[in-house]
């Protein structure tokens, strides 16, 4: 199984092996080579940069625990961690 | 009937009092009986005008009568409420009854005559049947959104086939990757800027939305290394479906139905974008250090707890929750205190559009009140950009706007 990252909001996952054919991205595809404004295909409100590796994926953030690009990079400096936690 | 869900141990439940109130939306495709019902009872060319009074007389009456629903449901049990199927079939109900009552309207309209209508209908009473046809279009554009937003193939069919009355296909993309997108900022072509009249609103959004519907395409289909001149451009796919349905009705029941397709095509994104133009009113959202806009946050939608709407329209006016998770179910929607309110519903607030006037006596007010009376965080139209600055900009508050200077 290829790597997985999680749509914050919707939960939709995208799996490295399978890719996202329809929306362009056939199998095999790198998440990282992927447009970083690309829209999640389910909710359209994250972008690829907001997305996780799903191992680090605790839960949704739709009941207003916004978890954004921005959001984890504030709480990697207050934590003084890398930018990945 | 309870939902119930277990949480660490406790069991909550909750009772949805709308539970049975959201068969009503699917009352609204029954519009054309009532018009035929009230016509064979009293021979009048009126009966054939009920569609915009029911919208716009009767739905505003309901609303300031029967008044507010604050009711939320808990969040231990959204996701048990969203697994209810209950809930989306009584949205499928919407579609085939949409779909009779347009053919029954074209029948009409072609000069037929049924039980009660001996006569084919006049000009007069053919305009009114198609404004009746153009609201119940107008909140199909509704039932579509609620299931375009979904995640399973099934309703996202659902939604194009409920868009085939208006010709309006792409609103499904455009709604869900662009609208969603950008909302609440000036890129956005469907959200109402302050000072924009709803009569320059019109041309902006559907030109606008358009043209983004038709790039997004462009550029999943050029990824994908072809042209966007195929039946898998989902804009092309869901107008072939107006193509078929407007084409079929047209060989059945002669050209002559066409000017009245158009008409009523017109009043049903008509209604769908005045819904628009008000839902974000004047609301901007700040750019981060990053470029990016900042998430969109409750404070970017206005909101109504009127019940009549609601239960009418799937609670989209509890628009703030539904931005914040565009794929939840609309049973599971809840109402944010910290998000702006309007006066009355969506439908009442349609009305107001009209007089632009009146519109900004009783927005523009709400609209600095809300943003503290600072005029840089509104999206602000750049024609009244100069006017609005001198009038409210640097010291201007919610009391100056008040005393009506």
């Amino acid at each position: 199984m290829g790597a997985q990252y999680i749509c914050p909001n919707c939960e939709y996952v995208y799996d490295e092996e399978k890719g996202h054919p329809r929306e362009g991205w056939p199998a095999g595809t790198a998440f990282a080579d992927i447009d970083p404004d690309w829209t999640c295909p389910d909710c359209g409100v994250r972008e690829q940069v907001d997305f996780l590796p799903i191992e680090q994926f605790v839960r949704n953030d739709q009941d207003g625990e916004v978890i954004s690009m921005e959001t984890r990079a504030a709480q990697a400096v207050e934590q003084g961690t890398g930018v990945d936690q | 009937m309870t939902v119930q869900a277990t949480v660490d141990g406790r069991v909550i439940e909750w009772t949805d009092r709308k539970r049975y109130m959201w068969i009503l939306g699917a009352v609204i495709p029954l519009i054309p009986m009532v018009m035929w019902g009230l016509y064979a009872w009293t021979d009048s060319t009126l009966a054939w005008y009920f569609g915009p009074v029911f919208v716009f007389v009767l739905i505003p009456l309901f609303d300031l009568i029967a008044g507010l629903d604050p009711d939320n449901p808990p969040d231990e049990v959204l996701e048990a409420l969203e697994e209810d199927r209950y809930y989306r079939w009584v949205t499928f109900a919407f579609i085939p009854l949409q779909l009779a009552g347009f053919i029954w309207g074209a029948y009409l309209l072609g000069g037929g005559t049924l039980p009660g209508i001996e006569d084919p209908l006049t000009v007069a009473q053919k305009i009114g049947l198609a404004l009746g046809l153009g609201m119940v279009a107008g909140i199909g554009i509704n039932t579509a959104h609620e299931l375009g937003h979904k995640k399973e193939e099934l309703e996202r069919w659902f939604a194009r086939i409920a868009l085939a009355q208006t010709f309006y296909g792409h609103f499904y993309i455009e709604h869900n990757r662009g609208h969603h997108v950008r909302v609440a900022t000036p890129e956005d072509p469907a959200s109402g800027r302050l000072g924009e009249t709803v009569w320059e609103f019109m041309p902006r959004t559907v030109s606008g939305s358009l043209r983004s519907a038709w790039g997004l395409e462009k550029k999943r289909l050029a990824r994908l290394g072809k042209k966007p001149w195929t039946l898998k451009n989902d804009l092309i796919n869901a107008w072939a479906f107006s193509v078929v349905l407007w084409g079929a009705l047209t060989i059945a029941f002669g050209v002559e139905i066409l000017p009245y397709l158009v008409l009523q095509g017109v009043v049903g994104i008509w209604l769908l974008e005045s819904v628009n133009f008000l839902e974000h009113y004047g609301m901007k959202r700040a750019k981060l250090e990053s470029g990016r806009y900042e998430r969109v946050r409750p404070a970017h939608s206005w909101n109504s707890n009127n019940i009549g709407t609601n239960v009418l329209l799937y609670h989209l006016q509890r628009h703030s929750d539904h931005h914040a998770n565009p794929t939840r179910r609309y049973q599971a929607l809840r109402d944010f205190k910290e998000a702006p309110a309007l006066p009355t519903g969506y439908a009442g607030m349609i009305v107001l559009t009209w007089l632009p006037p009146v519109w900004r006596k009783v927005m523009d007010r709400r609209v600095l009140d809300h943003l503290d009376g600072d005029l840089e965080r509104a999206n602000l139209h750049p024609r009244v950009a100069a006017k609005y600055q001198r009038r409210y900009g640097n010291h201007g508050t919610a009391s100056t706007i008040e005393a009506g200077v």
